[in-house]
């Protein structure tokens, strides 16, 4: 399971228990604009996986549903989970953050304010800068002569880090619109 | 120790009646050595944050330092020779040939005409430029303009040098040669490069990225905190690192 995915259900269940397949919903409704697409069966692995390592539990049914032929066992967050998914959150930005990774970050602080929403936006900036001299330093500068197939995949990561930016700037104009006046401009 | 410092710097332009913030309360730190690479949009404040790390424009609030005293200390000659400002445009007036244009700081410091045309030469092939020594600066593409403007900048054996967008205009395929000449020379000459990128593309080989938004600055503005460690420079006096 990768880490990401293992955040974003704690990160659902923790804001409302749910069963499988609501948290699949869910799961889409928060994060198909972000492409970030999650198939049915790595779903359920994930919660599987979640209630083995001791991060979530089955809710008791509520009485109707028992009777039910397959009954919907709702999962929330145990207290070892919710510490987890702290720990995650207050945890700095890696050097090399994945996506999907900064998009639980921006999903589970949903319910703060643009003060926090923009604190996150600059140790993710941080995180992009510091990538983007690493990505100097690894791609051999200092050589002369860098392999064409090399040269094509740095681009490749420059050109991302560019994307990851133009983003971060748009989304801190559209928060600081948000802190000034409450409303995005 | 830092060889160049803004402290808290801000700066602001009148556009009319209306005031324009081009920094905001700007901290940076540079060090012998290293290449530090801003990126940011038009407007955004970068060549007003080049211009007064160099000097060229006063800090409203906040002071700039060159080896821990104020630049605004530091006599103007003085201060040229040790901190280039590096721009690609060559007055007529000053020479015909691109040889002498990169001789024209010599010169000015009284060096002989021969002796600063024979360290031009050296130090524009040095950049890959020699080819260009003969032409007129009219006859320079772009990528060209760029590396006699760097070649001339460097002559003087500057302490610091600042370039605002080295790779603007010039071609793929040469952009990453010229930066990464940037980078070497900063090694070896124990220099300090600042230099501006409208495009992170643009920011190949850099110790450190930065990003200028609105005149703020952000990422790591001190070499402490950086990630990555610059190399130790090879002519640098007062080595820190």
């Amino acid at each position: 399971m990768k880490a990401g995915t293992k955040y974003a259900v704690l990160g659902l269940l923790l804001e409302q228990p749910s069963y499988g397949y609501e948290v699949l919903v869910r799961f889409r409704q928060a994060f198909d604009a972000g492409q970030w697409a999650v198939s049915p069966q790595g779903l359920y692995a994930s919660l599987d996986r979640l209630e083995r390592d001791g991060l979530i539990e089955p809710v008791a049914a509520p009485a109707g549903e028992a009777r039910r032929r397959q009954p919907k066992t709702p999962y929330r967050v145990t207290a070892q989970g919710a510490r987890e998914l702290r720990q995650f959150l207050e945890s700095p930005i890696n050097a090399d953050p994945s996506r999907a990774e900064f998009l639980v970050r921006l999903q589970c602080a949903v319910s703060k304010d643009a003060a926090a929403l923009l604190e996150l936006l600059d140790g993710y900036e941080n995180a992009c800068l510091e990538e983007l001299a690493r990505i100097g330093a690894e791609g051999g500068t200092d050589r002369q002569v860098i392999d064409l197939v090399e040269r094509l995949a740095l681009e490749d990561r420059r050109l991302g880090l560019q994307a990851r930016l133009n983003w971060i700037e748009f989304a801190r104009e559209q928060l600081q619109g948000v802190a000034k006046c409450g409303v995005a401009p | 120790m830092t060889l160049l410092a803004l402290e808290r710097v801000t700066k602001t332009y009148l556009r009319g009646r209306r005031e324009l913030v081009a920094l905001r309360d700007v901290s940076l730190e540079l060090d012998a050595g290293e290449v530090v690479g801003v990126w940011g949009r038009r407007f955004s404040g970068r060549t007003t944050l080049l211009r007064v790390a160099g000097g060229l424009a006063a800090p409203d609030r906040g002071r700039v330092t060159l080896e821990g005293a104020d630049l605004t200390d530091c006599p103007e000659g003085e201060l040229r020779r040790r901190v280039a400002y590096c721009h690609p445009r060559f007055d007529p007036t000053h020479a015909e040939r691109v040889v002498e244009h990169v001789a024209v700081p010599l010169l000015a410091s009284g060096v002989r005409f021969d002796r600063a045309c024979r360290r031009a030469h050296a130090m524009l092939e040095r950049l890959g430029a020699g080819a260009c020594a003969e032409l007129r600066p009219h006859e320079l593409d772009h990528g060209e303009a760029t590396r006699v403007a760097i070649a001339r900048a460097l002559l003087p054996q500057p302490q610091v040098l600042l370039v605002d967008e080295p790779a603007n205009g010039v071609g793929l395929l040469d952009r990453d040669p010229l930066l990464t000449m940037l980078r070497t020379i900063a090694k070896d000459e124990g220099v300090a490069v600042l230099m501006t990128a409208a495009e992170t593309t643009a920011l190949t080989g850099v110790d450190r990225a930065l990003s200028l938004t609105s005149g703020e600055l952000r990422g790591d503005t001190t070499p402490a905190t950086a990630a990555v460690v610059p190399f130790p420079p090879r002519r640098a006096e007062s080595s820190t690192i």
